[in-house]
């Protein structure tokens, strides 16, 4: 598939505008490419669109997409869809990603993610609507496996088996979020191991890395405003030796540390890689 | 698929948009979600508290004067008559603006410049996050052609005057203000206009008149003519809109 060979390669940074100037200034090496959210670029001035533009002199830009849940029972907004697709061709992108859930329903949006049913029916609605958006923006689109707290409805099938029926239905490309896979595993208790072994490599576009909450009562809550925990890095690790060569975006959103701080993290995610893949990305 | 089995997953759907929205979530939908009802609440909680912080960003001044408590159930009210419909995040603000300036009107005990503070703080909001929209054909500002106004430039009038942020209590009157985007940092800037000024832009921003006509036409409302003291007036006023940006040149 076009989107793996790439010249999206070794260890991203989710581009966001508080940290946006930081490293644009100082241009991180250990950064080689980052990812944006269309929705916080399309039809706006200002800040934004400078910055990417800026972003863009110095790194390849994939897309990630917060508001086409793939899960969702209502139909694209045709309108969005076709700004969609001259944005993900304007900034080369060379992939697009959605989210395995719901972001809206009918005409009420929910920014943020929410689970849909593990059952055969909510797989064949992602299924018609990954292909349907394919399609439309005329780009491999690749669908990213979500953390959830709660499964609605009665479950058919486990979350793995889910996630490969629609990604097979669909012949679709695999966003891997590691740390989801890890905090639905602490929450649902499963082997995330067990998971990762079951999904087949040629699928996979991307990693998604993070780090998350633990809550109180133990509950783990995906911020991406925390540090990487040890345990998923290991789950990186174990991921990346049995892929290999994918590239890895490292997801901040908030809480955010100095720039020091974040560059050492993305030099031990450089570090997993290189030594997991055995490919130099420095 | 069946349509009872897409009806079933639209359901689901349905009940978990009223659950984050309605003014507390319904048992029926709780049980039809299934689960631990208080991952819902959470599910809840969490997209209501990232709206919620969304327009304490936008909305600092008001949510200062109206108080947090008050604040928060105005943004309770807004989410359960009028939840969001826009995907984009910053379009949040406007919304919520819009909903609440009219809810606004029916409650007792609101500080009388609320309308005007909540008017002003939307501006700022839509017009740091807006699309240039730059028309095509701008020429150097001349007098005899029409000027082109930034179209993200927003012209309002205030009956209290909150673009003075250094008094508690704002003047009442009649005032006249530009929200603008600067170019050098993107921020923005809210600049008070006389009411010639305010006139002269309004006219620009909308007609078809050039510089002249509209000059012309408003001194001719007012039954006045154009003097030595006016003329200086006006140089400076246009120098100072086409180095704001607020004139982007004429067509």
């Amino acid at each position: 598939m076009s989107a793996l060979s790439s010249n999206v390669k070794g260890i991203g940074l989710g581009l966001r505008q508080p940290i946006a100037d930081a490293l644009l200034e100082r241009l991180p090496k250990e950064i080689s490419w980052v990812e944006v959210h269309p929705e916080n670029y399309v039809e706006r001035g200002g800040r934004f669109p400078h910055v990417l533009g800026r972003a863009r002199e110095h790194w390849p830009v994939v897309t990630h997409g917060l508001t086409l849940g793939l899960g969702s029972v209502s139909p694209f907004e045709r309108e969005y869809v076709q700004t969609l697709k001259k944005f993900l061709h304007e900034v080369e992108t060379p992939w697009h990603s959605e989210h395995l859930c719901v972001t809206g329903v009918d005409d009420v949006m929910f920014h943020d993610l929410i689970p849909i049913p593990l059952t055969r029916a909510a797989a064949r609605i992602a299924i018609q609507r990954l292909r349907e958006l394919r399609d439309a923006v005329e780009k491999p689109i690749a669908l990213e496996n979500i953390t959830f707290y709660a499964e609605p409805g009665k479950s058919g099938m486990d979350e793995a088996s889910f996630v490969l029926d629609v990604l097979d239905g669909a012949d679709a490309l695999l966003l891997l979020d590691v740390n989801n896979i890890y905090v639905n595993a602490k929450n649902f208790g499963f082997d995330p191991r067990a998971y990762l072994d079951r999904i087949p490599k040629e699928r996979v576009a991307q990693i998604h890395i993070a780090g998350h909450l633990i809550q109180p009562d133990g509950l783990r809550i995906d911020t991406h405003g925390e540090a990487i925990c040890e345990d998923v890095f290991s789950l990186l690790e174990y991921t990346l030796a049995r892929l290999g060569e994918v590239p890895v975006l490292l997801e901040r959103d908030g809480n955010y540390p100095s720039l020091d701080v974040l560059v050492e993290e993305l030099r031990r995610l450089t570090e997993i890689y290189e030594r997991a893949t055995s490919v130099k990305v420095l | 698929m069946s349509d009872a089995a897409f009806d079933e997953v639209r359901e689901l759907q349905r009940a978990f948009k009223r659950i984050c929205f309605d003014a507390s979530p319904a048992e029926e939908d709780l049980r039809l979600l299934g689960a631990d009802p208080a991952r819902w609440r959470l599910y809840r909680e969490m997209v209501r508290l990232r709206l919620r912080e969304l327009l304490q960003s936008a909305f600092p001044r008001t949510r200062a004067l109206l108080g947090a408590t008050r604040f928060t159930t105005l943004g309770n009210d807004w989410l359960t008559a009028h939840p969001p419909r826009t995907r984009y995040l910053r379009d949040i603000a406007g919304e919520f603006a819009r909903w609440t300036s009219g809810e606004m009107r029916t409650h007792e005990n609101v500080p009388a410049h609320t309308h005007d503070l909540l008017a002003l703080e939307a501006a700022r909001w839509e017009c740091m996050h807006g699309q240039e929209r730059v028309p095509a054909n701008v020429v150097e500002f001349e007098f005899d052609r029409v000027p082109v106004v930034d179209p993200g430039a927003r012209l309002l009038t205030l009956e209290y005057a909150v673009n003075d942020e250094s008094v508690a209590e704002p003047r009442r009157g009649s005032f006249h203000v530009c929200v603008h985007r600067r170019n050098s940092d993107y921020g923005t800037e809210v600049w008070t206009l006389n009411q010639m000024a305010a006139r002269m832009l309004a006219g620009w921003k909308s007609g078809d008149e050039t510089a002249q006509q509209t000059i012309a036409r408003i001194l001719r409302e007012d039954g006045t003519s154009a003097d030595e003291k006016f003329i200086d007036g006006l140089g400076t006023v246009l120098s100072s809109m086409i180095e704001r940006g607020v004139i982007l040149g004429s067509r």
